[in-house]
C-alpha cells in the first residue's frame, strides 16, 4: 500500500474510516515512519481540542413551561394549542431559574423575545414563573437529598473504617483490665489467705505463763 | 405509559411524547441537551452571555417546530441544526458577514504548543494557544471541527447541520486540523 495521505490520516483519526479501510491503513503504519509521525501529530491535535472542547458551565437551567389553555372550551383549545404548537405558533416560555450565575454576570440574563410574543397578562406570567420556581426547587431538593444521603452513606463508611482501630484498642484495654482485675482479685484472695493463716497460728499458740 | 423512567427514556421517545404535550418530556430534552447546546454556542460565538440566550432561542425555536421533525430519533443533529441558524443569524446580525471569517490573525498564533503534561501554569499556557488557534479559524471551519471532536457528529450529519455537501464538510476538516497542527506546532 502506497501512502495513505494527510486526509486519509485525519479521517482515521477521526474515526471516519470502515472497520476495514482502518485495518489496512494501521498495517501500512506500522511499517511507515513518515505515516507514523504524522499520525502521531494529528492524534496529539486532537487530544488537544478534546481537552479544550469539554462542556460549560452554564449560568442557569433552562424551564419549559407551556401555555395553559383556558377553562371556558379547554377541549377545543387543547388541541388547538396543539395544532398551534405543530405549526410553530405555540406560546412558549423558558424560563432562566438562576442558581448562582447571576453572580458571574452581575445582572440576570437578557428577557426571551417569546415571552414578548406570548402577550400574557401579568397573572399569568406570575402563575408561570411560580410553576418554573416550584419545579426547579423540587428537582433541586431531590438532587440536594440524593447527594444528603450519598454523603451520610459515605460518612458512615469513613467513621465505621475510622473508628475500627479504636474499637479495636479499646476490645484490648478491656481484656488487659479483666486479666489485670483478675490478677488482683487472686492476690487479693491470697493475701486475705495468708493474713488469715498466720492469725490463726498466732491464736492457736498457747499462752505462756 | 412506559416502564422506563422517563429521565432515561431515549430522545425519540420524549419528542413523541412532547408532541403529544408532555412538557415533563420536552424538560427532560432540554436537561439533557441545553449544557451541550450552550457549549457549541460559546465556541462558535466566543461570548458566553449571547450563548445563553442563544441557548433559549434554540429551545423555544425546538418546541415550536418539532412537528416538522420527521424522524424523532434524529433529535441531536436536527436540534444543532437549529443551534447552527440562531447562531449564524445572530453572529450576521451582530458583527456583519466578517464575522464569518477568521477573527484572530493566525499569524499572531506562536506555534510553542508542546507542553500539555507540563506543569499547571503551563497547561493553562497550552490551554490559551489551543483557544486563541481554534479562533484564529473561519467559523465554518471552527464549526465543522466543534462538530466533529465535541460532539463526534459523522461527516454526513455535518453537513446536514451546515446546510452543505459532505465534500465541503471535509474541505474544511481536512483544512481546519491542517491549519491547527501548524497553529499548534504539532
Amino acid at each position: 500500500m502506497n501512502c495513505p495521505g494527510q486526509q486519509k490520516l485525519i479521517d482515521w483519526v477521526l474515526e471516519e474510516l470502515s472497520p476495514g479501510e482502518g485495518e489496512e491503513l494501521q498495517k501500512h503504519v506500522a511499517h511507515c515512519s513518515d505515516c507514523a509521525q504524522s499520525l502521531a501529530a494529528l492524534q496529539e491535535v486532537r487530544q488537544a481540542l478534546m481537552k479544550q472542547l469539554a462542556d460549560r458551565e452554564m449560568p442557569a437551567h433552562l424551564v419549559f413551561v407551556p401555555e395553559e389553555p383556558k377553562a371556558f372550551s379547554r377541549g377545543f383549545l387543547t388541541s388547538l394549542w396543539r395544532t398551534a404548537a405543530l405549526a410553530g405558533v405555540a406560546a412558549v416560555v423558558f424560563l432562566a431559574i438562576v442558581l448562582g450565575g447571576y453572580a458571574r454576570w452581575g445582572h440576570p440574563p437578557s428577557p426571551l423575545p417569546g415571552v414578548e410574543r406570548a402577550s400574557m397578562t401579568r397573572p399569568e406570567i406570575e402563575s408561570f414563573v411560580r410553576e418554573a420556581v416550584r419545579f426547579q426547587l423540587a428537582q433541586q431538593r431531590q438532587e440536594l437529598e440524593t447527594a444528603n444521603e450519598r454523603l451520610a452513606a459515605d460518612l458512615r463508611k469513613d467513621q465505621g473504617r475510622a473508628l475500627a482501630p479504636v474499637a479495636a484498642q479499646l476490645q484490648y484495654l478491656q481484656s488487659a483490665q479483666s486479666v489485670v482485675w483478675k490478677q488482683a482479685q487472686e492476690q487479693s484472695a491470697l493475701v486475705e489467705l495468708l493474713a488469715r493463716n498466720s492469725l490463726g497460728r498466732e491464736t492457736a499458740q498457747p499462752a505462756r505463763p | 405509559m412506559s416502564a422506563i423512567p422517563i429521565s432515561d427514556r431515549p430522545d425519540g421517545s420524549l419528542v413523541r411524547e412532547a408532541r403529544a404535550g408532555s412538557a415533563e418530556a420536552f424538560n427532560v430534552l432540554v436537561r439533557r441537551w441545553e449544557r451541550k447546546v450552550y457549549s457549541y454556542l460559546v465556541y462558535l460565538t466566543g461570548q458566553s452571555e449571547d450563548a445563553f440566550d442563544l441557548c433559549q432561542e434554540v429551545f423555544v425555536a425546538a418546541y415550536a417546530h418539532i412537528g416538522r421533525l420527521r424522524a424523532p430519533e434524529n433529535f441531536r443533529p436536527w436540534l444543532f441544526q437549529i443551534a447552527h441558524n440562531t447562531a449564524y443569524s445572530h453572529l450576521r446580525k451582530e458583527r456583519g458577514r466578517e464575522a464569518l471569517q477568521s477573527e484572530v490573525d493566525p499569524r499572531g498564533v506562536t506555534p510553542t504548543l508542546r507542553l500539555m503534561d507540563g506543569a499547571p501554569w503551563e497547561r493553562a499556557e497550552s490551554k490559551l494557544l489551543v483557544e486563541k488557534a481554534l479562533a484564529a479559524l473561519p467559523v465554518d471551519q471552527r464549526e465543522a471541527i466543534i462538530l466533529k471532536i465535541y460532539r463526534g457528529f459523522r461527516f454526513t450529519e455535518i453537513a446536514e447541520i451546515q446546510d452543505c455537501p459532505v465534500s465541503t464538510v471535509k474541505t474544511r476538516v481536512y483544512g481546519g486540523f491542517e491549519q491547527l497542527r501548524k497553529l499548534m506546532g504539532m
